[in-house]
């Protein structure tokens, strides 16, 4: 067989605070068994003076870089990347957005998903901002936005999920490889969602009508800012994720999408994906960097590289939370609370806060040897 | 969390800027052609609407002039001075007969 050949495809808008970002991510991508190219599409920024910052920062990381002579639009621009990668005998492209993090494996992940089956069309990366699919953190910005972190989660979730590839009613384009054959095959994005929206849901539903495989790679994790570039054109309005008026294209071409969504999220694969993933992450977090447990009401975050766990002092309705980087997933205390939580990360806790004088205290206080005092929630007087 | 990746050294595409220029200009003019072709089949198709729009106002207009003649009729049917001149008539028919 021989050797792939990816076109990573950066289409960019503006974005000054955080294009610099999103290119030295993809440009320390790892890639070992197959080539990687990187191609940053301005579409004509009209930022004055961006475009040839942008240049400059794409030579300084050793990628390419095109300034389209006229504004395209989304659209019309992601095709511009899919006629390159057809163009220059790449095997597989990925179309990403400019507001993101790859974590360094995750172009590899979404090729070991397409390798895995030639029926694929295109492999979605799983992300904090990735519509239904979103893997839910409390504050991804301030939790996830660092290139070591989305490398950690990226290895944490390929590790547990590997070339897994889940079927799904549309893919997003955020982050999204597509075998240049279902590019040769499908066609184009249309180029009458304008500035752009839908236009991937478009193709996607496309690409299912050519009997291709839509999938989302959970095991390929790329932090997403979210509507960075779209926000600079003022394309989204204020209160809205989407264009309304793309949404009614794909209403009056495809009126059985919406009830399909409806069909999948019923389901319950998502549910399980939304609740499998974080618990995978904490978890990983907490054999890997420690963990402390609090008995108390409220959390208290003293360190956001160690994992907290938090035992809720109910005597009627017990809950252990655990987190970690805005991740959340829940451990069932049983009879016992504390072997529940050593069970779960298999080590001991490197700390204990005792916040509440509750039989919870007292009792993980008495299983972990704890013999230091135990905070009242309140004051002696009160 | 170990920062261990190495920076690739040289990951430009193997397509140049003028390659790129000249697929840009040729998908413009598909674009272009694509885009012109639509606007002409949703002309005839807006102009046909139109006219269909035309014809069923007018049908819708005549049809709400028949139905306000038929309720002026029944409005005079149900009438105390109708049905008193229909009462009379009848009287009068059969005097006469």
């Amino acid at each position: 067989m021989s050797r792939s050949r990816v076109l990573l495809v950066i289409t960019v808008y503006n974005g000054r605070a955080f294009v610099p970002r999103c290119i030295a991510s993809a440009a320390r991508l790892e890639a070992v068994d197959f080539d990687l190219d990187v191609l940053v599409l301005d579409d004509k920024s009209p930022d004055p003076g961006w475009s040839e910052e942008l240049e400059s920062v794409c030579n300084a990381n050793g990628v390419g870089y095109y300034c389209s002579p006229r504004n395209l639009g989304i659209p019309r621009n992601v095709n511009l990347g899919l006629l390159a990668a057809v163009e220059g005998d790449y095997t597989h492209v990925v179309i990403a957005n400019s507001d993101v993090i790859f974590a360094k494996n995750s172009i590899a992940q979404l090729l070991s998903v397409c390798l895995a089956d030639t029926t694929i069309g295109s492999a979605t990366s799983w992300s904090n901002n990735v519509s239904i699919y979103s893997i839910r953190n409390e504050d991804p910005d301030a939790n996830l936005a660092d290139q070591e972190v989305v490398d950690w989660v990226g290895a944490a979730l390929s590790g547990w999920y590997g070339s897994t590839a889940i079927d799904i009613p549309a893919g997003i384009s955020f982050a999204i490889m597509m075998p240049v054959e279902a590019v040769r095959s499908v066609g184009l994005m249309d180029p009458v969602f304008g500035r752009g929206y839908c236009e991937e849901t478009d193709w996607s539903i496309r690409s299912l009508a050519n009997s291709l495989r839509l999938t989302l790679a959970p095991g390929a994790f790329v932090y997403h800012q979210g509507q960075g570039s779209n926000k600079e054109a003022g394309l989204v309005m204020a209160g809205h994720t989407s264009v309304p008026a793309n949404e009614a294209i794909i209403d009056l071409r495809y009126p059985l999408f919406r009830s399909q969504v409806a069909s999948f999220v019923a389901s319950g694969i998502l549910q399980e994906l939304h609740k499998e993933g974080p618990r995978e992450l904490v978890q990983q977090a907490g054999r890997q960097f420690g963990y402390v447990i609090q008995v108390g009401w409220f959390p208290r975050i003293s360190a956001p590289d160690i994992c907290h766990v938090l035992v809720n002092p109910s005597v009627t309705s017990p809950t252990i939370t655990a987190t970690f980087r805005g991740f959340t997933t829940t451990i069932e205390p049983g009879s016992d609370a504390a072997a529940s939580i050593r069970r779960f990360f298999g080590r001991e806790p490197e700390g204990l806060d005792l916040l509440s004088r509750g039989p919870h205290s007292q009792q993980i206080a008495a299983a972990l040897g704890h013999d230091g005092p135990i905070y009242p929630a309140y004051p002696e007087r009160v | 969390m170990a920062n261990d990746v190495e920076t690739d050294d040289d990951r430009k595409p193997s397509v140049s800027a003028s390659e790129l220029d000249r697929i840009n200009l040729v998908q413009a003019l598909r674009d272009f052609e694509v885009a012109n072709a639509r606007v002409i089949d949703l002309t005839a198709r807006l102009t046909e609407t139109h006219q269909l729009l035309i014809n069923t106002q007018n049908e819708l207009s005549l049809t709400r002039l028949q139905v306000s003649s038929q309720a002026e009729v029944v409005a005079i049917q149900n009438s105390r001075s109708y049905r008193l001149a229909r009462i009379m008539s009848k009287i009068a028919h059969r005097i006469l007969r």
